[in-house]
Formats: C-alpha cells, sequence, structure tokens
C-alpha cells in the first residue's frame, strides 16, 4: 500500500509539473461550463440552483479525457523504459497498475471539486 | 551471493543467452564483456528479475528469482542500459521517489540523499531538472538511485557511457571504492574500463561465456609474449650477443627505419639492462624503448571472433 502511495503522489506530481495537466483541467472545466451555463435548459433559464445538468455531462466528458491522460502515462512509462526503473525495484506489478488507476480517481474526483463544494441546493 | 544456472533466453528464432553458468561471490567486481548483442544486457535484466528466463534460474543469496523477485530487488541497486528517468522531475524529488519505493522512512532519506549527491558528485547539479541534466549527470543520477538504499550488489550496465574522460575516471574510481565492500557486476564495450577496474572478467559471446576467469589468468592463458620495441640513435646495431645471452628470443629489425627493432621475449625474460649495457658497449646511445603486453583488446578479439 506504501508503495501505491508513494506511485500515486509521483504520478500527481508529474501531472503538475507537465503542460498537459492545466490544460485538461482548463478543457473539462470550459466544457462543464459551457453545458451549465450557455447550453440546454441551463440554470438562468430554469431559475434554480440545479446541479443536474453537471452531473448527466461530467461523466461523457471523463470517457473521453481520463483514457487520455492515464493511457498516455502508462505507454509513457513504456516507451521511455522508466518502465525498467519501476520493475526493478520492490514494487510489485499490481502496485504499479493501482498507482495508476489511484490516478484515474483522482482525476474523477479533483476536478469536480469545486463543483461538488458548491454542492446541490 | 549470485548464482546463475543453466540460463537461457529466447526471443522468437533468436537464443539471447545460451545455457550460462556461473558463480559470483561476495566483494567481487566482474566486469562482464562480450560484442554488441552478444547477452551481456538480457542476463542482467533477469538477475534484476525485471524480465524472467525461458530456463534455468538465478540465485541471490540462496533466493531464486522466480519466487523471491522482491527480496533480490532489495538487495541489488541497478543502473539500466539506457538509464531511464523522470526528466520532469528535480533531482532530490527524484531520489525520494526511488527511496521510498525501497521502503526507506523520509527521515532517512533527508540525510542519505544528500550524503549519496555528494558521493556520485552531483554537487552543484542537485536542484535541476533532470530534463536539464547533462548525459554525464543523469548518469550521476542513475547510480545515486542506485546507491541510495545501500545494497549489497550493484549492477551496472555500461555505466560510464556518454562521461566525458574527466568523469569517467572518476566513476570508474566511484566503483572501485564502492567494490571494496560490495558485489558489483558491471558491463562496458570499453575494454581498459575492465583492466581498471574489474578483478574478474566474464566474456560472453553469441549468448555463451567463453571467457570466466580473473584478468592475470586470462592474460597467461592466452599465451602472454612481450614485446619490446627499441630504438637507437644510428643505425647499425648488432644484437646477436642479446640473442646469445637470452635464449629464445627473436628479432626482427624494421624494414624502414634500420634503428628500430622488435624483441619477442618469452616471458620472464627481462632485456632492458642487457640492452643499455649492450648500446653503451656498441656506443649507440637508446633513443626510444617501449615495452608491449598483449592486451585486453587482443585477447578479446582472439576469443569472440
Amino acid at each position: 500500500m506504501q508503495n501505491t502511495l508513494t506511485l500515486f503522489r509521483k504520478e500527481v506530481a508529474t501531472f503538475f509539473n507537465s503542460l498537459v495537466g492545466y490544460i485538461v483541467l482548463t478543457v473539462f472545466l470550459t466544457l462543464t461550463g459551457v453545458f451549465f451555463w450557455v447550453f440546454d435548459e441551463h440554470v438562468l433559464i430554469t431559475g434554480k440552483a440545479n446541479m443536474d445538468l453537471l452531473f448527466q455531462y461530467a461523466p461523457i466528458f471523463f470517457i473521453f479525457l481520463i483514457p487520455a491522460i492515464t493511457m498516455r502515462s502508462f505507454a509513457d512509462e513504456h516507451r521511455s523504459g522508466t518502465i525498467e526503473f519501476l520493475a526493478t525495484k520492490p514494487v510489485t506489478d499490481w502496485e504499479i497498475l493501482l498507482g495508476s488507476s489511484l490516478r484515474l480517481h483522482f482525476w474523477c474526483l479533483w476536478p469536480s471539486c469545486p463543483r461538488c463544494c458548491i454542492g446541490s441546493p | 551471493m549470485i548464482s546463475v544456472q543453466a540460463l537461457s533466453k529466447v526471443y522468437g528464432p533468436q537464443k539471447a543467452i545460451d545455457s550460462i553458468s556461473f558463480q559470483i561471490g561476495k566483494g567481487e567486481i566482474v566486469g562482464f564483456l562480450g560484442p554488441n548483442g552478444a547477452g551481456k544486457t538480457t542476463t542482467m535484466k533477469i538477475i534484476t528479475c525485471f524480465m524472467p528466463p525461458s530456463s534455468g534460474t538465478v540465485e541471490v543469496d540462496g533466493l531464486n528469482i522466480h519466487d523471491h523477485a522482491l527480496e533480490i530487488r532489495k538487495k541489488i541497486g541497478y543502473l539500466p542500459e539506457h538509464n531511464p528517468l523522470y526528466l520532469d522531475m528535480y533531482v532530490h524529488e527524484f531520489l525520494h521517489f526511488s527511496g521510498r519505493l525501497y521502503g526507506l522512512a523520509p527521515s532517512f532519506l533527508k540525510g542519505r540523499v544528500p550524503e549519496v549527491v555528494e558521493m556520485t558528485g552531483l554537487g552543484r547539479e542537485q536542484h535541476k531538472k533532470i530534463g536539464l541534466l547533462s548525459k554525464g549527470y543523469r548518469q550521476r543520477v542513475g547510480l545515486s538511485q542506485a546507491l541510495l538504499h545501500d545494497p549489497d550488489i550493484l549492477i551496472l550496465d555500461e555505466p560510464t557511457t556518454g562521461l566525458d574522460p574527466n568523469q569517467i575516471v572518476e566513476i570508474r574510481s566511484l566503483i572501485r571504492e564502492i567494490g571494496k565492500e560490495k558485489t558489483v557486476i558491471f558491463s562496458t564495450h570499453i575494454l581498459p574500463e575492465v583492466e581498471a577496474i574489474a578483478n574478474r572478467v566474464v566474456i560472453i559471446n553469441r549468448g555463451k561465456i567463453v571467457a570466466d576467469e580473473s584478468l592475470e589468468m586470462l592474460r597467461a592463458e592466452s599465451g602472454q609474449q612481450n614485446i619490446l620495441k627499441i630504438e637507437f640513435e644510428r643505425a647499425g646495431f648488432n644484437p646477436t650477443p642479446i640473442l646469445d645471452l637470452h635464449g629464445g628470443t627473436t628479432v626482427m629489425q624494421d624494414g624502414e627505419n634500420q634503428r628500430l627493432f622488435t624483441f619477442t621475449l618469452p616471458d620472464g625474460v627481462d632485456l632492458r639492462p642487457s640492452l643499455y649495457h649492450e648500446s653503451q658497449s656498441q656506443n649507440n646511445p637508446i633513443s626510444m624503448l617501449l615495452k608491449k603486453e598483449k592486451n585486453l583488446e587482443e585477447i578479446f578479439r582472439g576469443l569472440t571472433n
């Protein structure tokens, strides 16, 4: 578990060290923002402070965004050879995979944080 | 300490290594030599539990790679051939990350990381991102992560590639220093490097071991001959008295340069004092004297061709 957490922390740090993290965040927030405020029956038309619209669309964006990030990360480990660095450390294959997939969960939650903080009225 | 038994690895139709066996004891510095594609890296990757062998096994401290991969990885510090690093990370961040994967406590790493950085001479570059470092410094980062957990065994795959001559000398002396307490296996294409660091050589060619001996034995067995090249100030030196004095010695006069002679001597014979006296008595001073030993490069070519 300790190793999984270490790998997870590394993944998150790497993400914020590169431009990709910020691009993904911007794309996600813009898309959900547009759908929330501009298209469809948005909050200004219905006059209800309702988060349903967000939760309706967010999973669809995640379908594209999350694989794009995580697949790139795993493929990158293979391409740059860093998988050899990881796989010769006392870490099991499962821990490496779990570290990556924990990050996936992190990415589901992280962009949703500001939205969730607002919460449903 | 490391026991390799009948190890084979097959990639499709190609046998990368073919039933090789050898033992490495504690405190040995073993140079792993071979032409490109001989199977050096494959052997190292199997010992470090990165890939499984097709058949055969490796035991490290009595632990089998098939059943105790994690324990073995803890005992080994490994610098892979292409030295994969996370270029987005800072040097310290990377070393802390690497240390935590070995289960080292953050409080311990706080003291240990600067120690290793000092040892490998990262010094001025230690606060940079790895991506900004030159190849030589990246190699040092790779070496640092291999040393971080103070492993008993160090496996270095071509540790001096890409380094400048000064760095090569530094890294070699570092490896020698480490080798006093630890078992070191390193591979290289640079033959003088093996002569400078290792006390044993394993030469591998087309997946098979063709020599596994101490350097002295290897030199002795390959029929060592000493060659002495000598040039006098004037032509017309008469070598006969020397040949009479030392049986088994042969001489050849250079075709173009009449002042130059090449003596081939049997092992253990030193002609230099007699040559000096003879040059004095013939009143023909020596202007150059060169002693040549059959070097590892020739032995290597003989074994792998």
